[in-house]
């Protein structure tokens, strides 16, 4: 079995236009885990290429910087090979690494003294020194820029679940692991931020946080 | 703007993700770096799972991660190993102990740095100096049987 066995067909359609060379079908996913399990290296490197983007999305969202996200997907991988063979839900594989992302992206916040506080529900002020800003992001056309000025604006928790939700679809099991939120809230908590993104948007002006 | 309203959600999301690509997209030494830990899994020690770390002990994590030392446990089997990051002005060091209690040989690895090695006594306690900065260590226990023992590799 080669690795492109592993890359779909179709993407759903949302993606349309999106080269992303890291989709994998669910139900190639446990197959891919087993196959790694036994040392097929192509399986392990499918693996990485469909997750990463999670992980690195997942450390992101707690506000990390380049390095230490990086040092977050290290550490998820990391766990992973330690754990290949012992995975018993290898159909659950991308879970199981959302907690563990979630999990390294605590260990680094919090050995860097820079808890979160619970329940933080805090307006987006400004981004770490070492995280991305909007003028790293290519940002040309002016609705780019709205849009990430409405984004920046909305609570934490709703831009933390909107972050994963564009690199995963439904049914959301990764994001209820990386979120520990019930599957079941995922999407109507996503229509809701949806619905405010788009309320932020529409409003005459939108203050630039940028600006202060 | 009347078209901000008629967006779909899936419309606004797929923008969305355009915009938040730096946020979503790995750089490529990162994913080449996730491709070569496969090279790991021949460990020819048992594993011991990380199963407690007072970092993600949830309760008042605000107020206990400053004051109290770092505390974890990893488990192999019966073999429990616990420890403690001990940070003095003279340096920081691992303070453990082996539980059930036995004498064993360890040695701490830190990156490509020669390893540290320390014993433990019949009660099972040990102590290994650690790198001065932040970084992932494994711990690896040799038993009295010849039996060998390595953590989960763990950023302390």
């Amino acid at each position: 079995m080669s690795v492109t066995s592993c890359v779909p067909l179709s993407r759903p359609k949302i993606w349309s236009g999106r080269t992303w060379a890291g989709w994998v079908e669910q139900s190639e996913v446990a197959d891919a885990v087993r196959r790694a399990a036994r040392g097929e290296r192509p399986a392990w490197d499918t693996l990485v290429t469909a997750f990463s983007q999670l992980i690195w999305a997942i450390a992101t969202s707690y506000r990390l910087g380049p390095a230490d996200a990086g040092e977050v997907v290290q550490g998820t991988w990391l766990r992973a090979v330690e754990n290949l063979d012992r995975i018993r839900e290898p159909e659950r594989f991308g879970g199981w690494l959302a907690t563990t992302a979630r999990h390294e992206a605590l260990r680094l916040l919090r050995l860097r003294g820079r808890e979160l506080v619970t329940g933080d529900d805090g307006r987006f002020e400004r981004p770490e020194p070492d995280s991305p800003t909007p003028e790293d992001v290519l940002l040309d056309r002016d609705r780019d820029r709205r849009l990430w000025a409405a984004f920046a604006q909305l609570d934490e928790r709703c831009r933390r679940l909107l972050q994963l939700v564009v690199v995963v679809r439904p049914p959301y099991a990764e994001v209820a692991a990386a979120l520990d939120m019930p599957i079941g809230s995922i999407g109507p908590t996503r229509a809701r931020c949806l619905d405010k993104l788009r309320r932020l948007l529409v409003a005459d002006e939108v203050p630039d946080p940028a600006r202060g | 703007m009347a078209g901000d309203a008629d967006r779909t959600d899936d419309a606004l999301l797929r923008e969305l993700a355009g915009v938040l690509r730096p946020w979503t997209e790995p750089p490529a030494e990162v994913l080449a770096a996730a491709r070569g830990l496969f090279a790991l899994r021949d460990l020819d020690a048992e594993l011991a799972a990380l199963t407690y770390d007072s970092l993600l002990d949830d309760e008042p994590a605000t107020v206990r991660a400053a004051a109290q030392p770092r505390i974890l446990t990893f488990t192999a089997g019966e073999l429990t190993i616990e420890v403690e990051v001990d940070a003095t002005p003279a340096g920081r060091r691992l303070i453990g102990q082996l539980v059930p209690p036995q004498p064993a040989g360890l040695e701490l690895r830190a990156g490509e740095a020669e390893p540290v090695r320390a014993d433990a006594d019949e009660l099972g306690r040990f102590v290994l100096a650690l790198p001065p900065t932040r970084g992932r260590v494994r711990l690896r226990v040799r038993r009295a049987d010849g039996a060998e023992v390595e953590t989960a590799a763990t950023v302390v």
